[in-house]
């Protein structure tokens, strides 16, 4: 079933049916695309529940002036942006280093299957800001166009591109630095 | 890792095992009954509070309003003891009786109205 069908569906009454079409059909797209802003699968099951309890509740404010699709991409990035948020602020109040956090949950996260290239990466990755976060991987990991970007975080597209190359930078610093203190 | 290596070589290299995550076998099977459990939860517990957030969030926000307005209002308002003072510490004479009459008349919180009614009834009476 494509979207429009699921929409109708929706319209002709059947809002839990089409609401569970679009958990099984889109869950796996929604979980990858948090995951890279979150980056522990603990965090990501939280902000992908937490995705789809906001969907159930803005289903009626849902205007087709975009695609069902960018829709749920917009409020997946919102609960990922806002866990991490919540989370860094967490280890700021407790004084600990939120970076050396992720370092710590990735290595004990049987999921997490990358070299020692890949952990300083994704260590480079915990210490951006959040929407920068977003940006890097959504365009380093998805390959997503800026366009699609900017019609989902709500922003230009220069300055998205502006974004990424910054976080890229900062990445690409923080990489050498680890390196060298290694 | 080498450091001298090419600064794009990095993230080109590492961009070649693209997200270094597997997902948890069988993570998907229980995810709709687990949404369905948090979404029914949420409409039992939460619906009260849900039709509510609204109004206590405005009731909050005129309160903290209200707090920020009586607080730059204590900062920023003289009052006519404070003008007493003032006037008190300098070189008015409290002996002087139409001193004493200004220090009275300053202590009032008087408007610009008063002032000019003042004014018009003294050239009146000259």
């Amino acid at each position: 079933m494509n979207d429009e069908q699921i929409i109708e569906l929706y319209k002709a009454g059947e809002k839990r049916q089409a609401f569970n079409l679009m958990v099984r059909g889109y869950s796996e797209r929604l979980y990858w695309i948090i995951r890279g802003i979150v980056q522990t699968h603990a965090d990501t099951d939280d902000a992908l529940q937490n995705t789809w309890v906001s969907v159930w509740n803005a289903l009626d404010t849902f205007r087709e002036d975009s695609k069902l699709y960018t829709w749920l991409y917009r409020i997946a990035t919102n609960e990922a942006l806002s866990l991490l948020k919540k989370n860094r602020l967490r280890a700021a109040l407790s004084f600990s280093d939120f970076s050396a956090q992720v370092e710590n949950t990735l290595q004990a996260d049987p999921t997490f299957n990358g070299d020692k290239l890949q952990l300083a990466l994704q260590k480079a990755i915990a210490t951006l800001p959040p929407r920068q976060k977003a940006v890097f991987t959504m365009r380093y990991f998805d390959e997503m166009p800026y366009e699609e970007m900017a019609e989902i975080l709500g922003v230009t597209e220069s300055s998205l591109k502006t974004s990424y190359h910054i976080a890229r930078e900062k990445v690409l610093e923080r990489i050498k630095k680890n390196d060298i203190e290694d | 890792m080498d450091v001298m290596k090419k600064v794009g070589d990095i993230l080109d290299e590492a961009q070649q095992n693209k997200r270094p995550f597997d997902l948890p076998v069988s993570y998907f099977e229980g995810l709709e009954e687990r949404v369905s459990s948090k979404i029914g939860k949420q409409e039992q517990g939460g619906g009260f509070f849900r039709i509510l957030k609204p109004a206590v969030l405005l009731a909050c926000s005129f309160v903290f309003v209200l707090l920020i307005g009586y607080g730059v209002l204590s900062v920023t308002h003289t009052s006519g003891s404070d003008i007493r003072q003032a006037v008190e510490a300098s070189q008015v004479t409290p002996d002087d009786p139409e001193a004493e009459v200004i220090i009275e008349y300053l202590a009032q919180n008087i408007s610009l109205d008063d002032i000019q009614e003042y004014m018009f009834s003294e050239s009146d009476n000259n």
